[in-house]
């Protein structure tokens, strides 16, 4: 409240108008809290996705080829051959490990029919057992795949160096 | 009458290097074909001709590991060696016979001399692809290393 004293005018009293206390902005705490839960969401959103593309990746197991297939392939030279039909040369043996035993969650349907809490929290159980074993199957699919592709590189590699090695050197005989 | 000059250092009989190089790409497309005793009959006809060169030896050498017969493939490979011993490309083709035979050490021990004798050549670059596979785990790794 302010008092305004004029000596030149009667004296008057001067109230400035009462406003509302300007409530403060949103907390460093409470937009942390906010943040978390924006965070939260996300992360659950991402992990159904994830869920949703995880049991397909049995199909990629598929496509694994390995390097013995040099042999079978039409234009596959002798030099190949040698490299692949050794035995020496051991691929496609991890992939094929968890990808043919990867099942889609067929029998992981979980079993509500019973009604009873006891039944369904086993049931969940028995599906949450059963994606783990799925997922520790997809990471070794995915760990044998990455192996098999170095390998696959570096025979292609050293073929490659070979082949233009031989092909100077036939160039260059003197 | 002058003699016809050879392209080829030591050849039995004067040769263009054209010549030699058909017969060499000959022996190599027969090879790729699986045609082994054609590209055989070649290549000893281009070793006879050209008994200096270690290059119808080394592909003597690689006619016999791309039939898996490595023991052998080491034996004209040597021979290759013997021919130029200062050349990196027949050392790196003893070191590839020695990996795909399981004889490690020995194998690494030849690839490093190939890296060593012309860093910057075929047989170089050709060794250092075989020590990657080596490291890769693809080879090298059924029997213990001699």
């Amino acid at each position: 409240m302010v008092v305004k004293i004029d000596s030149s005018l009667p004296n008057r009293v001067s109230m400035s108008v009462t406003t509302g206390r300007q409530s403060q902005g949103s907390t460093f705490g409470e937009k942390v809290s906010s943040g978390l839960q924006a965070a939260g969401s996300a992360i659950a959103s991402g992990a159904s996705l994830v869920g949703g593309v995880m049991p397909g990746a049995g199909v990629v197991s598929a496509a694994v080829s390995s390097v013995s297939s040099l042999t079978n392939m039409p234009g596959s030279s002798a030099s190949a051959a040698g490299y692949s039909a050794t035995g020496v040369v051991t691929l496609g043996g991890g992939a094929t490990t968890g990808g043919s035993t990867v099942s889609t969650g067929g029998t992981a349907t979980p079993n509500l029919t019973g009604g009873a809490t006891t039944n369904q929290v086993g049931a969940m159980n028995t599906e949450l057992a059963s994606m783990t074993a799925e997922n520790s199957k997809l990471l070794q699919v995915q760990i044998a795949l990455q192996r098999e592709n170095q390998t696959f590189t570096s025979v292609s590699n050293a073929l490659k160096t070979k082949h233009d090695t031989v092909k100077n050197t036939i160039g260059n005989v003197h | 009458m002058t003699e016809p000059k050879s392209d080829i250092a030591g050849s039995l009989v004067p040769m263009t290097k054209q010549q030699a190089v058909l017969m060499l790409e000959a022996a190599y497309l027969w090879m790729d074909l699986g045609k082994f005793e054609n590209a055989r009959e070649l290549l000893v006809g281009a070793a006879a001709l050209m008994p200096k060169s270690e290059v119808p030896q080394i592909a003597l050498g690689t006619l016999e590991f791309n039939q898996g017969r490595y023991d052998k493939s080491l034996q004209v490979f040597r021979r290759a060696q013997q021919l130029a011993p200062r050349s990196s490309l027949p050392r790196a083709h003893c070191g590839e016979a020695l990996l795909f035979m399981g004889k490690v050490n020995e194998a690494m021990k030849e690839l490093k001399v190939a890296l060593d004798l012309e860093p910057e050549s075929d047989g170089a670059r050709f060794a250092q692809a075989l020590i990657e596979l080596k490291e890769s785990g693809a080879v090298g790794a059924s029997k213990a290393g001699g």
